[in-house]
């Protein structure tokens, strides 16, 4: 099978950040969909702490993805049937795992929603959703988190409001951030940049 | 959280949809329900007021009116019948036993009945309070009648005519309660007992001096030709009666025989012709309960692709979408089976409530086996019915979701 998209070697360790740069349609998505193994490459290989993910069966990546990554998207798709806390620890219910209060705890008062745990996500605004977002990527201290344009809908303040959040508590819970944008103004949070 | 709060979440945020799935499988299972236990009920009350009953033997009518009148107790007499006819009929060697009625007159609509010392064993009365009648005018009151009408041991009563409420046609002689039955279930609690001459004590009908007992109405003699009964109740000797007796009867009496088992089985078909259509009608609802949460969960399917998505990045196997859809879909249906128990036996209550269907003895808290059978049915409709959309939403492909 001839390749459609060819993606350079790189790595990111942990608590760092890297950028994935690139207009609309060079790929980005797919990318981060071929790190997670929602899509199986053609040739090449994506490794997780040392874990060969391209080498694992279905419900192997099932679970890796359940208890090791940690996902945002632009869009949130925060499950609107749910409230704040139920759609935060989405990530510990599916991956079976058992959840740390504190934590749960810490990471409401560092988004500022400890008012807001019982209300559903539809009844919040835009900014709040997104630190549910953020939050629920973190839930289940994943080593690797990856954000699919996380900050191109944000102005200026919030933009790097949530990047500084984003990357303090990433930092705090020694997660690699993958972030893949075509939004220049993240280059100022890392010099680590990946061009597609 | 866990499989069941995710899904009742779900339920709750699409409750206009899931509301009409509940509602109709409310509907059939309810009214499934209704005429299942309605239909048993009436078959059972059919088959325990005719057992022990081959033949009754009454006025020249409709055996269907004789029976109704004579073994259900619900119908009007087609007639009076000769004592001497009925008692050369009880004599005949092909019957092993024979009990006489005397009816037509009621007390507040219950039935007032005339038999003899027999009746008791017949229909294995048991005595609650106070004993059986040994006099003319002493009654003995059904379970119900008691209940219903207050009648207490010593208190009297006036009948009147036929099955009405009126009271006090025959006010110049009047009955006096010595006992209550026990409740039986059967016909026995809707009826007010006392021997077949009190009833001609009270019409007035005296009897000529006793030389020959009769040996169905001993307060007769028993060539007394203007004496009359209302019908005759006969066990038979052997098999052989059940083909000779009624022509006997039809032919060579002025009597007409009526086999209980015949018309009951009969009236059995006359209701069976309204149940049926309403049990068509039950599975058809049943068969769009299934249809509804089929398209509903499809349908549903569109509106929460992302959410389903999602949750498979979030480590969520194909199987436990799957399961999550089933389970939506399982909770549907046992919602609206057990809402539809629910009102299936109110529905039966709403007619239990009805006098004359009580007496016939339908009651809101008999359940079925067949019951189980539905409910388990409906449940299994509505997981079949979510089977598609839970296999298109483990099937569905994550990647092209996302980047829609």
């Amino acid at each position: 099978m001839k390749p459609v998209v060819h993606f350079p070697d790189f790595q990111v360790a942990p608590g760092k950040i890297k950028l994935i740069l690139g207009g609309s349609g060079t790929g980005k998505t797919t990318l981060l969909h071929l790190i997670g193994g929602l899509l199986r490459p053609a040739t090449g290989t994506v490794k997780l702490q040392g874990i060969e993910l391209t080498k694992l069966g279905s419900a192997d990546l099932d679970k890796i993805r359940g208890t090791k990554m940690g996902y945002i998207f632009q869009q949130h798709f925060l499950i609107k049937s749910l409230t704040v806390r139920q759609n935060l620890l989405m990530p510990v219910w599916l991956g079976s795992l058992s959840q740390d209060q504190g934590l749960v705890d810490s990471i409401l008062e560092k988004l500022g929603l400890q008012e807001k745990t019982n209300s559903l996500v539809g009844e919040l605004s835009y900014g709040q959703q997104q630190r549910v977002a953020i939050g629920r990527a973190l839930v289940h201290r994943p080593a690797l988190i990856i954000a699919d344009e996380p900050t191109s809908a944000l102005d200026d303040d919030n933009c790097y409001r949530v990047m500084d959040l984003l990357s303090s508590l990433c930092k705090e819970h020694n997660a690699a951030l993958l972030i893949a944008t075509h939004d220049h103004r993240l280059k100022t949070i890392t010099d680590d940049h990946l061009m597609l | 959280m866990n499989n069941l709060k995710f899904v009742w979440a779900s339920i709750r945020q699409q409750r206009l949809q899931s509301l009409l799935t509940v509602v109709l499988f409310t509907v059939s299972v309810g009214i499934s329900i209704a005429v299942v236990s309605f239909t048993e009920q009436v078959g059972n009350r059919l088959e325990q007021s005719t057992s022990g009953i081959d033949l009754v033997v009454g006025a020249k009518g409709s055996p269907l009116q004789i029976i109704l009148c004579s073994v259900f107790h619900a119908d009007y007499p087609t007639g009076n019948i000769p004592l001497h006819e009925a008692e050369r009929i009880s004599r005949h060697r092909l019957v092993k036993d024979a009990l006489p009625l005397a009816l037509g007159d009621a007390y507040e609509g219950f039935r007032i009945v005339g038999s003899n010392q027999k009746f008791r064993d017949w229909y294995g009365c048991k005595v609650q309070e106070g004993q059986w009648w040994q006099q003319d005018l002493e009654v003995v009151l059904g379970s119900r009648v008691a209940e219903r009408t207050g009648l207490k041991i010593g208190d009297s009563l006036a009948s009147a005519h036929g099955l009405t409420e009126a009271n006090d046609d025959h006010k110049d002689a009047v009955y006096r309660v010595v006992g209550i039955l026990k409740s039986s279930g059967g016909i026995t609690d809707d009826l007010i007992l006392t021997s077949v001459s009190s009833l001609w004590k009270v019409h007035h009908l005296e009897r000529k001096a006793v030389t020959v007992p009769s040996k169905l109405v001993p307060q007769a003699d028993a060539s007394d030709s203007t004496a009359e009964i209302t019908s005759l109740l006969l066990r038979f000797r052997n098999p052989l009666a059940a083909l000779q007796l009624p022509r006997i009867i039809n032919q060579g009496t002025s009597m007409q025989a009526a086999s209980p088992a015949f018309e009951s089985s009969r009236l059995q078909n006359i209701i069976g012709v309204g149940t049926e259509v309403l049990s068509v009608f039950a599975w058809l609802v049943l068969g769009l309960s299934g249809f509804s949460i089929f398209i509903s969960l499809l349908s549903g399917m569109k509106v929460r692709q992302f959410d389903l998505a999602v949750m498979r990045v979030m480590g969520a196997s194909r199987i436990r979408i799957f399961s999550v859809i089933i389970l939506e879909g399982f909770l549907l249906a046992l919602l609206g089976a057990t809402l539809g128990l629910l009102a299936g036996h109110s529905a039966l209550s709403g007619i239990w409530f009805n006098e004359a269907i009580s007496r016939n003895g339908i009651s809101a808290l008999f359940f079925s086996s067949t019951e189980w059978y539905i409910f388990c049915l409906a449940i299994l409709v509505g997981i079949f019915g979510s089977l598609l959309p839970a296999i298109r939403a483990a099937k569905a492909d994550v990647h092209s979701i996302l980047t829609r």
